[in-house]
């Protein structure tokens, strides 16, 4: 089911910013970026400003390109998995459910059903901080601050969580082929139910502090304007997406993993603008909250990893004790995994959209060619239309909500 | 000829054909662990049993000879059976050795335990111990407990080299490969056993624990120890020669190498990468363009006051080389000398009495360019009336004789690859690319012309012998050639097959892995068809490529 966010109240929807002053001297070119702090150092905006007024923008991405697909043709299938962490590194464990789940499908390998579900919650845990990140910068790149520190604080209570779980905060590797590097830590549902709580508490305050607030309505309201129309031609998903009334989510309408025995709305919104954007991550960080509950009540016990020494490495007392083990250790980790020579695409439902992997195999125990849908990519293709004829101030809740991450544009 | 089926698929083979052959012809793969195509069949590992319609029991395939409307079986469930009972027989005392093992990624055990099994241990026991790192000779190291019991490398001393050293002693789990008292394994061919070991029971002294095997860059070339020329594979790593193994070919080495040619590569290690110019303060290190140049000034001097040039060459250049350097002689108007390595002891099976690896084409090409050559005895009488010297790639050993000899001419350029008395004698010496590192062919003894590969990447202060010589030919006469030092090694020995009628109607494109045999009577003798085509058995190693069939279901 999905589920329309509450309408913004009528008087000050409308608003946005229709500045009709003459033009009074010569067009302006400046560069905004990539060493600007509301471009992440990633992004230039080369900017044709009239007044205040953005005529024309030309935008400049790959400042943090490192060649992602291309190295993961260097590796064997299961070394690939510590790259995809740099690619949404807000999110990293849904790039890397996303990865092997691309692989596995490939390779015709089913993961356990306690694996299934455990995937599920650490990509919700991930979706939570992804939105948590964005509704913090953007509220601190429009000059709040005590918004960003409480969104930043529920962040931090979530990170030890999934570096108990994985051993990092960021760079998490934790899935594997066939399953996962680790089962989840003793307790690890009390911990976390509990950390979820406090960042939920962050979460009131934050939207007290924004939801209402006069500068962020104007600020948000209006701006970034996007269509429908304009967002399916240009490929948005997620939050972009869904912001402008599309009813569109994988989890929901391509379910992978069990998302489609959980139950669930699709948060859409009504104009596609700053605000709506806003509100759907706000309401998507519950909804998610909800998933996570109902997979710690549905989830199985049992293995976590397949039981075939062709896909997961054998257990450890086995490579050390006995040849065969060995033998098969050896061979996964210096051959690779046997996927047979074919292609696959899996998508995921990314903190930003559609998240797809490609991968193509020739049998060689080698990727032949991974490549990465990333939804951020999509978007800034959009971007332009949504900055132009706008102000300049605009832009920053407009690149803010788009949220776009780096790592995932410049593969 | 019997009609045999197998998987379904049928086809017919000459009488005598095992089971193992047929299959391979219609592209199945046996595995074996004993069977090796150049032994005899001992049909001890049981790892080929495959399922034939009619008999109770499951029957070797390497053994068993097809029958008139045979019908086989490969991959029935009990066949698989059969092979996992097969492999967890042979794991069950196996060490836990992979990670110091010199075999592990090329180990045949790996790869049969991964395709065909892959099931657990089930051992409750000790593993039976046995000696680990015990030398049978000088060249071979047994670790007893690795050993699978084929007994491939006791049929190879039995049937191969025939000094039947090794042998099997004991019984059961307690079998051990072991020479008997006072026998140690010491044959020219010894390290042979290393090479067909499907595990890494037998290792090489030389090349043990020297490099994990998938860090080797493997590169097809030719032995260049002797006149032989067997063809080979360098594994080389970083440009440095870690072993070189025999590569199969039918007409030349069959699948076997010596263990003298294993070794030839060693001076490559320390070869010249630099030569010397005297200088004012002593001889100063030069690369090769710079003693070119030297030499050229000499040759230039030489063209203009017609003093006497002399030309000494090796039997172990390459074709083109040799061409390219007899092209040289004959339009300067000097005289040639092939200067041969001095003899050594040879065999029946594959070393050649001749320890150069190019006396068959050297022989042809100077005759056929220059008419007639001068040996080590002529540049000795000749030395006096000598102003200009220069020596290619020295060949003989440089004696008091010869040394004296040098002594009385003005000007010695020697060309090395390797620092000698040759050099020590030489004014000027250029460093030589080593054959390994550069393009070319080479004749063998027996007639076949094959090509080096250039396995290795050549020094780039170092010079081919025939781009030295092109680099030369300009100073050296007026007389126009038909190649530059732009020339190719391709281009020139299609040139030189035009102009020397031995190598008449061969081209380089042609000459392919195997090489081919020079025309015999004007014609020659139609190609091989390429090792991997059904007749022939492809070389016994197992391939660097991934392979593993795959019971797993690909995506929707």
């Amino acid at each position: 089911m999905s589920a329309n966010l509450p309408t913004a109240i009528p008087s000050l929807s409308t608003g946005g910013h229709k500045l009709t002053a003459e033009r009074q001297g010569d067009l302006m070119t400046i560069n905004m970026g990539p060493s600007h702090p509301a471009t992440h150092g990633t992004v230039k905006f080369l900017l044709t400003l009239d007044g205040e007024m953005v005529q024309d923008v030309d935008i400049h991405i790959g400042y943090l390109h490192r060649g992602f697909e291309k190295m993961s043709e260097q590796g064997t299938w299961q070394q690939v998995l510590p790259y995809t962490d740099r690619l949404n590194y807000v999110s990293p464990l849904i790039n890397n459910v996303g990865y092997v789940l691309a692989v596995e499908k490939l390779m015709g390998v089913q993961c356990t059903p306690r694996t299934t579900w455990i995937r599920m919650i650490i990509s919700e845990v991930a979706r939570i901080v992804d939105h948590f990140t964005a509704l913090a910068a953007g509220a601190l790149e429009l000059g709040g601050f005590a918004p960003f520190l409480l969104g930043l604080e529920a962040r931090e209570t979530l990170y030890p969580l999934v570096e108990e779980l994985t051993g990092a905060r960021l760079t998490t590797s934790y899935t594997r082929i066939g399953g996962l590097r680790a089962d989840l830590p003793d307790d690890y549902e009390k911990h976390l139910m509990e950390g979820i709580d406090k960042a939920l508490f962050c979460l009131e305050k934050m939207g007290g502090l924004l939801t209402k607030n006069r500068i962020f309505y104007d600020r948000m309201i209006g701006t970034g304007p996007l269509s429908k129309e304009d967002a399916i031609s240009s490929g948005c998903t997620g939050v972009m997406l869904r912001s402008t009334g599309v009813d569109w989510d994988l989890r929901k309408h391509q379910p992978y993993l069990a998302y489609d025995q959980v139950d669930f709305d699709v948060i859409i919104g009504h104009q596609g603008d700053n605000y709506d954007r806003f509100l759907c991550r706000i309401e998507e960080i519950h909804q998610s909250v909800s998933i996570i509950k109902q997979c710690f009540k549905k989830m199985p016990g049992g293995p976590i990893n397949v039981d075939d020494w062709h896909v997961v490495l054998p257990p450890k007392h086995a490579v050390y004790n006995t040849i065969e083990g060995m033998i098969a250790h050896f061979k996964l980790v210096i051959d690779g995994h046997g996927v047979p020579a074919g292609e696959a695409y899996q998508a995921v439902e990314g903190g930003n959209g559609e998240l797809g992997f490609y991968v193509v195999s020739q049998g060689n125990g080698r990727p032949f060619r991974v490549h990465v849908r990333a939804p951020c990519f999509y978007a800034m293709g959009i971007v332009k239309k949504m900055i132009v004829g706008h102000l300049l101030s605009d832009i920053i809740p407009t690149f803010d909500a788009l949220n776009m991450i780096g790592g995932e544009v410049d593969r | 000829m019997p009609k045999v089926t197998i998987d379904g698929q049928s086809i017919e083979v000459p009488a005598g054909t095992t089971v193992l052959r047929a299959a391979k012809q219609l592209g199945i793969d046996i595995p074996v662990f004993c069977y090796h195509p150049g032994l005899s069949i001992a049909a001890n590992c049981r790892m080929c049993l495959v399922e034939i319609e009619k008999s109770p029991k499951p029957l070797p395939g390497c053994y068993t000879e097809v029958g008139e409307g045979m019908v086989v079986h490969t991959q029935t469930e009990r066949v698989k059976a059969t092979q996992k009972a097969v492999l967890e027989f042979i794991l069950l005392n196996h060490p836990v050795d992979c990670p110091i093992c010199d075999q592990a990624g090329e180990c045949v055990l790996q790869e049969h335990y991964t395709t065909y099994s892959l099931q657990a241990s089930r051992l409750m026991h000790e593993k039976v111990g046995k000696p680990k790192a015990k030398p049978l000779g000088p060249n071979v190291i047994l670790d007893a407990e690795r050993c699978i019991v084929c007994t491939r490398c006791v049929r190879f001393c039995e049937e191969v080299t025939k000094t039947c050293e090794l042998t099997v002693e004991s019984r059961g789990e307690h079998s051990e490969i072991t020479t008997p008292e006072g026998v140690e394994l010491n044959n020219a061919y010894s390290q042979s056993v290393v090479d067909i070991c499907p595990v890494g029971a037998l290792t090489s002294r030389q090349f043990r624990f020297h490099r994990r095997v998938w860090f080797l860059d493997m590169r097809d070339s030719l032995c260049t120890g002797c006149g032989r020329g067997c063809s080979v594979r360098v594994d080389s790593h970083k440009n440095q020669v870690e072993r070189l193994v025999p590569r199969y070919n039918p007409d030349v080495n069959s699948y076997w190498m010596c263990d003298d040619g294993r070794k030839s590569l060693d001076g490559l290690k320390d070869g010249l990468t630099m030569g010397w110019l005297p200088g004012p303060d002593g001889a100063r290190q030069a690369p090769a363009a710079d003693g070119l140049r030297a030499i050229g000034a000499w040759l230039q001097e030489q063209k203009t006051s017609q003093s006497g040039l002399g030309i000494g060459l090796s039997a172990s250049l390459s074709n083109e080389d040799l061409y390219a350097w007899a092209r040289l002689a004959k339009a300067a108007n000097a005289k040639a000398y092939l200067l041969p390595r001095a003899p050594w002891q040879g065999d029946s099976l594959l070393r050649t009495d001749d320890r150069d690896c190019n006396t068959a084409g050297a022989k042809a090409i100077l005759t056929s360019v220059l008419g007639s050559y001068g040996d080590a005895d002529a540049l000795i009488g000749d030395a006096g009336a000598l102003e200009v010297l220069l020596v290619v790639d020295h060949g003989a050993d440089c004696d008091s004789e010869l040394r004296e000899a040098l002594s009385r001419v003005p000007k010695v350029g020697v060309f090395a690859s390797e620092a000698s008395e040759w050099t020590q004698a030489a004014s000027v010496v250029v460093p030589l690319t080593p054959l390994q590192a550069r393009e070319g062919t080479l004749t063998n003894v027996a007639g076949w012309v094959q090509r080096l590969q250039q396995p290795l990447k050549p020094a780039v202060t170092t010079v081919a012998a025939h781009m030295a010589a092109a680099t030369l030919a300009p100073a050296a006469s007026d007389v126009a050639m038909d190649f530059s030092d732009k020339t190719r090694p391709a281009e020139l020995f299609d040139r030189l097959a035009g102009a020397v009628v031995e190598f008449k109607g061969l081209n380089y494109a042609e000459i392919g892995d195997l090489g081919r045999h020079l025309p015999e009577d004007g014609t020659l003798a139609p190609r091989r068809p390429r090792v991997d085509g059904t007749p022939q058995w492809e070389p016994d190693t197992v391939a660097p490529t991934f392979k593993r069939p795959f019971q797993l279901r690909r995506g929707a």
